[in-house]
């Protein structure tokens, strides 16, 4: 009975504390998060305007026509199909590319790790830079690599100027900027694994093919998984490689999302196309990182449910 | 590992090298490059011999490069004391 009122009072000066703290607290992620949802709802916005610049007077909301335009837009499957395709071919050759340096530097001996280290350059140089470097060799008057592939016998090889090689060329200079970065992570998982499975192997006599399928690649896969990730996100953003190679391509074969997203606003000056394209391409982003990080959750569950 | 035969070995160096080749050539020419005069960068078939030169990056240094095609100016200088020191001072963006 007496302890009531002190009780009261207690909790009445906790709840006053409080009742701020946890505010200010959490302020400086609710201004980020402020910073990250204006541009994103405007964007959003944008896509259900009637938005072209040239043609100011028709400005107007109309939900989602601008989406279901797409819909029967042939360009626009045509850049969903590209896209997804460069994603595909991109990541599946950075992986497995990367997981063979991976494996050939596994050994820490100083020449592995130099040759680590040295293979880290073209991660450091921006991959615009790089566009332009591989732009400057294969130039079919004076590169390098033109020259060279004329020594071979392919005459006429046009490299990113041609429709039937452009995607090769694009995914040739991505997969040089890239797969470095796919080999470091594969490298520093590779050489965390725990080593009682491989000795017990070893003592086994269990030959090297099923050891790399049964007990390197499963006890891999959070790391293989994780850099496909990171790789994939930026694979299906990618803008720089292809603009500064060949803005688009030629013709409308290298069209990736974010290129003519930025073509339909810069030169068709079409807002609320532009934007449509881009939310587009978000919830393509999302679905595909949702599955992946449910995928990655499991299977790290799994294994410390093993451990 | 050890007992790893020499095949095995000599496949691994191969790969290697091929590997290293391939990252490191485009770096390797255009280092060579930033040594040519435009002449012989733009030389058809290219080829491996000349005499060095660093006029390019006097060049970048000086902001002007002497062509035989003409002078060209190069803000070089500028945009890399922009990307060190993104300030917002009158006399760096001129």
């Amino acid at each position: 009975m007496t302890s009531q009122p002190i009780d009261e009072s207690v909790r009445v000066v906790h709840r006053r504390r409080v009742e701020w703290l946890p505010y200010l607290l959490s302020l400086p992620a609710l201004l980020v998060c402020v910073g990250i949802l204006i541009p994103f709802v405007t964007a959003l916005y944008y896509s259900m305007l009637r938005f072209r610049l040239n043609l100011p007077a028709l400005k107007g909301f109309i939900w989602f026509g601008n989406y279901t335009n797409l819909l029967y837009d042939a360009e626009f499957w045509n850049t969903i199909s590209i896209s997804l395709r460069y994603t595909a071919i991109t990541v599946g050759v950075e992986l497995v590319l990367g997981l063979i340096i991976a494996l050939l530097l596994q050994r820490q001996t100083l020449i592995n790790n130099m040759i680590s280290v040295l293979l880290l350059l073209p991660l450091m140089t921006a991959p615009a830079i790089a566009s332009l470097m591989w732009k400057l060799m294969t130039n079919p008057n004076f590169g390098i690599l033109s020259y060279l592939v004329s020594l071979a016998g392919v005459s006429d090889f046009r490299w990113a100027s041609s429709p039937s090689s452009a995607l090769f060329t694009v995914v040739l200079v991505d997969v040089w900027v890239y797969t470095p970065f796919m080999m470091v992570l594969l490298l520093a998982g590779l050489r965390s694994l725990p080593q009682q499975p491989f000795e017990a192997a070893a003592l086994d006599g269990v030959p090297r093919l099923f050891v790399f399928f049964r007990i390197t690649l499963p006890m891999l896969s959070p790391y293989i998984i994780t850099a496909s990730l990171f790789r994939l996100l930026d694979a299906i953003q990618q803008f720089d490689i292809v603009y500064a190679m060949t803005q688009g391509g030629p013709g409308n074969t290298l069209l990736v999302f974010q290129v003519r997203a930025y073509l339909e606003f810069y030169q068709y000056t079409n807002v609320g196309k532009s934007a449509a394209l881009l939310v587009v391409l978000w919830v393509i982003t999302y679905v595909l990182s949702n599955i992946f990080i449910k995928n990655w959750l499991r299977l790290r569950a799994r294994s410390h449910a093993s451990a | 590992m050890d007992r790893s035969s020499f095949v095995e070995r000599a496949l691994r160096g191969l790969l290697l090298t091929l590997i290293v080749i391939f990252f490191l050539f485009p770096i390797f020419w255009i280092l060579l490059m930033s040594f040519q005069t435009n002449e012989q960068i733009l030389r058809i078939p290219p080829s491996l011999s000349f005499v060095p030169t660093l006029d390019n990056y006097r060049a970048l240094i000086s902001g002007h490069l002497l062509t035989s095609a003409g002078s060209l100016d190069i803000a070089f200088m500028r945009n890399l004391g922009n990307s060190c020191c993104c300030r917002p001072v009158p006399w760096c963006w001129r």
